[in-house]
């Protein structure tokens, strides 16, 4: 087993290597010079080049290449480019913003979901699984902004039972659990209707699969065969969805994090990019792509406990 | 013997092929119409293609045109929908908006299957080897990036004119149609027919061609169907954030950025911009699933 | 004396609904089975045993359902009940069936011996009494069921997965779990095709001590006459959804009265022949049934008769019926459903 997973995890980290070549490409392809827009134009060609030469600029790509990759081996993400602060320590203090909302919501929808999913199965072709069905494929569609917005006007601008911007005082548990409902709640509609449809899926396949037949027919009751043998068998491709998709939130959740005016990754990453400012940028891509990669990894490794097929091969 | 001959051949099998499939279209067709929630999707994404063609005919009004002192109405008889900021027409900046955004989303469809499914045909028919090996791996790097974080990247180095939009976009796309179209072909690499072309000594590239091919398009139509609705969210999104379409454009994703920041003023351009989004990406789910249903009966869970 | 009926299938019809429209794989069966006692039904792929079997179950795919008859069990119509009652009566106590496909029939993430704990389990649960020392005794009762199966090696095969298994091994722990459950009846969907004929004559002789053992009645699903000559008392023979034969064993194998038979028997191998014969031709496709006999096309003993209407089931000797025209002359027919 060791094996397996020591093979799998040079290739992600093989991944990793590729994406990280290609950000520092991307950056490297960079409209504009970076000593420009640190000085104003008024700035004379004596003083530009001064900076220029300071920062590094001058120096043939290749060595700027070998130099970039030495500085980030030794943590050194480099400068925001008008504050002089490092980078990476900012970057990384935006993380655990985003890791809660993204978590909470994984955890929330997993749980909406997959009830939802049982109970559909529970009363299969029924009226209720018929409706659940439209309600599920509804949700599917209302993506994360556009659910951010519509629970914003609803909730927070027309009733007014949640705040919609900021993320709570320090202090206050109960303030910050409240200012976390609503971009929550935009996170998960269109996981919940994911994850119900696919729960659903999977237990109509394994409720007609050979194993419970004969399980059934040996007189193993019900509920014990749904709980025990269709949703152990359930969980691989829930495994696989969830996990990255908690894995893509940890970098992506951009748009949530925008309109909610919640500090995080997602929006660190945007505002950088619209503010041209690149090593925050690639300091932040990086980092999102490093959560990432090791959601996928903790989504084989628990694919593998759970599956013994995988395993033993 | 010519290789130019051996690809004319191809090719006039592949018409063949496609003649004799049109015909099965009607069968296709007829699927779709007993199949209502199918129906309903066609119906939405019709609509939204006749509304980017005959926008100018169709929007009541024209979407550019300012009438500051009707700002922020809500739903009148004269503006059917309301107005935004600066008086303009909700409703026909709504389909002028499918009138921006609908080329785009079909040439990301088209240029990301036709890249995609041609990488993936590639590393099938070569799999195991160090091809295949290199393309599954830059599939891996495309789509590890969060999807959002990959666009915007790009946009921010390369700008967000209309053609631009497309090939980035595709380029996201690239991967997925990739992965679906290397699995067919392994699947169908081994089927009867394929070993049979091969015994009789067809060329490569026919068998590709006029055999793997067509026998692999249903998953990959079915995905370009549901990444209509993607593509469109994406570039509303975008848009959203100031990197997609610029103003004064008009697109949804403008549309929700104003209602946003507007949203005390009046709450009607979020209300039509969510309402819109909503409709088209259940439209676009609907019609692939539609269409997953009527290429593959198999896999319909009907009764 | 004959022994007391226990489960009675009357006029039993299954219909499948399928794209190509309805097809009819089990078309009125009447069959008997007595306790204690092993009934037969025989004949090719597709003839419609399966499904018979399932049917007797409840354990038919969601677009096929019963269309008529009964199955009475005891004197009770099990027809008209729900999968709870099934559940809560039936499956595990009354009946169980053995599937003829082994290898998805396993829960392949769990090992062998937690399935089988799980059948143990649920074993205690519907027998009061003390549960520690019950699940030492069946812990020896699974042991030498195993071992009466063959299998070698007990402890690594409980300790395996199910992916790990040959077809037969898969087979043979599912025949076991069965024996250990101690149904009324158990229906057997060919347990031993896959096994190989020496571990195939010991599985069969634990199916034997079984019948003797605990009264159990069998019902014994198999395309081979030979094994079911040996093992049953009464056999029927279907071919595409019909009973076209049925009696007792002995009667068959000596003096076998349709076509049909009398080929599946020529078909057998035999210290005396140097060349197999075989049924020309092919199962007929049930989605489109024809209203004269079946087995028509393929009949060695075709006659005029045969292109008229298709026959009934007649009692042509006493306790032994076949479907043929041969055997219809207009005052002396008796019809196996009594009347209508």
């Amino acid at each position: 087993m060791l094996k397996y997973f020591g093979k799998r995890l040079l290739v992600l980290l093989s991944v990793l290597v590729g994406v990280v070549l290609f950000v520092s490409t991307l950056t490297y392809l960079i409209p504009g010079d970076p000593a420009t827009i640190i000085l104003s134009q008024r700035a004379t060609p004596e003083v530009r080049q001064k900076l220029i030469h300071e920062l590094g600029l001058d120096l043939p790509p290749l060595v700027r290449f070998g130099q970039y990759w030495w500085k980030i081996f030794h943590g050194d993400f480099g400068y925001y480019m008008l504050s002089g602060r490092p980078v990476l320590p900012e970057v990384l203090s935006a993380v655990p913003y985003t890791f809660i909302l993204a978590t909470v919501g994984i955890f929330f929808s997993l749980f909406i979901g997959m009830v939802l999913g049982i109970l559909s199965i529970y009363y299969k072709d029924t009226l209720f699984d018929h409706i659940l069905d439209v309600l599920s494929a509804t949700a599917l569609s209302v993506v994360q902004y556009v659910a951010a917005l519509g629970l914003m006007l609803v909730f927070s601008v027309a009733l007014d039972w949640f705040p919609a911007i900021g993320m709570g005082d320090k202090g206050d548990i109960v303030g910050q659990i409240r200012h976390l409902v609503l971009p929550v709640l935009a996170l998960s509609i269109s996981w919940i209707g994911y994850i119900q449809r696919i729960v659903r899926q999977v237990l109509a396949e394994t409720l007609f699969s050979e194993y419970v037949k004969t399980a059934k027919s040996f007189g193993i009751p019900r509920r014990r065969i749904i709980i025990r043998h269709c949703l152990r068998n359930a969980v691989k491709p829930l495994v696989t969805v969830v996990v990255t998709g908690w894995g893509a939130l940890l970098g992506g959740s951009v748009f949530i994090e925008s309109i909610f005016a919640r500090k995080g990754l997602g929006r660190l990453i945007v505002t950088a990019l619209t503010q041209r400012d690149y090593y925050v940028a690639q300091a932040g891509i990086m980092v999102a792509v490093v959560l990432f990669i090791i959601a996928v990894m903790l989504a084989e490794i628990i694919n593998a406990v759970v599956d013994p097929r995988i395993r033993l091969e | 013997m010519g290789y130019g001959n051996t690809l004319q051949n191809a090719l006039k099998n592949l018409g063949l092929r496609a003649f004799h499939k049109i015909r099965k279209q009607k069968w296709v067709i007829a699927k779709i119409v007993r199949n209502p929630s199918a129906m309903v999707g066609a119906f939405i994404v019709a609509l939204m293609i006749i509304s980017a063609v005959f926008a100018p005919w169709i929007a009541p009004h024209d979407p550019l045109k300012t009438d500051i002192e009707h700002r922020f109405e809500g739903p009148s008889a004269h503006y059917l929908l309301g107005t935004d900021e600066l008086g303009r027409d909700t409703l026909a900046r709504i389909i002028y908006g499918a009138r921006t955004t609908v080329p785009i989303i079909f040439g990301v469809v088209v240029l990301g299957a036709a890249i995609g499914v041609l990488l993936g045909i590639l590393a099938g028919y070569y799999s195991g080897t160090f091809l295949d090996k290199l393309l599954l791996w830059i599939f891996d790097v495309i789509s590890t990036f969060p999807g959002i974080i990959l666009v915007l990247a790009l946009v921010a180095i390369f700008g967000s004119s209309d053609l631009v939009l497309t090939l980035i976009l595709a380029f996201w796309r690239i991967p997925s149609y990739g992965r679906i179209s290397r699995t067919e072909i392994l699947s169908i690499k081994n089927e009867t027919y394929v070993k049979a072309a091969e015994a009789l000594g067809a060329r490569r590239w026919r068998i590709i061609l006029s055999h793997m091919l067509p026998n692999s398009l249903p998953p990959i139509i079915v995905l370009g169907g549901m990444d209509l609705g993607v593509v469109v969210m994406s570039i509303a999104g975008l848009s959203y954030l100031g990197l997609g379409m610029q103003p004064p454009k008009p697109s949804w994703g403008g549309m929700l950025s104003i209602g946003y920041t507007y949203i005390r003023q009046s709450p009607w351009l979020i209300i039509w911009g969510c309402v819109t989004l909503v409709i088209i990406m259940i439209g676009c789910s609907l019609f692939s699933g539609g269409l997953r249903a009527s290429l593959k009966p198999e896999e319909s869970l009907s009764e | 004396m004959d022994k007391e009926v226990i489960l009675e299938i009357r006029n039993l019809s299954v219909r499948y609904r399928t794209r190509k429209g309805p097809i009819m794989p089990v078309a009125n069966v009447s069959l008997r089975v007595r306790e204690g006692e092993c009934l037969g039904i025989a004949g090719e792929s597709g003839c419609g045993k399966s499904t018979l079997a399932l049917a007797v179950m409840k354990l038919l795919p969601p677009n096929a359902r019963i269309s008529t008859g009964s199955i009475l069990l005891n004197g009770e119509d099990l027809v008209p009940l729900s999968e709870k009652e099934y559940g809560r009566r039936i499956w595990g106590k009354r009946i169980i069936m053995i599937s003829q496909n082994p290898h998805d029939a396993l829960d392949p993430v769990f090992r062998v011996r937690d399935q089988l704990e799980e059948i143990l389990w649920v074993h205690e649960k519907s027998q009061p009494g003390n549960h520690t020392a019950q699940r030492e005794s069946h812990g020896h009762e699974i042991e030498r069921i195993l071992t009466g199966m063959g299998i070698p090696d007990i402890s690594r095969v409980l300790g395996a997965y199910p992916h790990q298994l040959s077809g037969g091994m898969k087979q043979r722990i599912l025949t076991a779990m069965a024996f250990f459950c101690n149904p009324s009846i158990l229906i057997a969907d060919e347990p031993t095709t896959a096994l190989d004929t020496t571990i195939a004559a010991q599985v069969t002789e634990m199916f034997k001590d079984l019948m003797k053992a605990h009264s159990t009645s069998l019902v014994y699903i198999s395309h081979d006459l030979a094994l079911l000559s040996e093992l049953s008392t009464s056999v029927a023979v279907m071919y595409a959804g019909e009973i076209v034969e049925y009696g007792k064993t002995a009667d068959i194998a000596s003096k076998p009265m349709h076509p049909y038979t009398t080929a599946l028997l020529a078909a057998l191998p035999s210290a005396s022949k140097s060349r197999l014969d075989s049924i020309p031709g092919r199962v007929p496709d049930l989605s489109n049934p024809t209203r004269l006999c079946q087995f028509s096309p393929r009949c060695r003993e075709k006659g005029g008769w045969c292109t008229e209407e298709k026959p009934e089931l007649l009692e042509v000797t006493p306790g032994h019926w076949a479907r043929c025209s041969k055997f219809l002359t207009t005052d002396t027919d008796r019809s196996i459903h009594g009347a209508r």
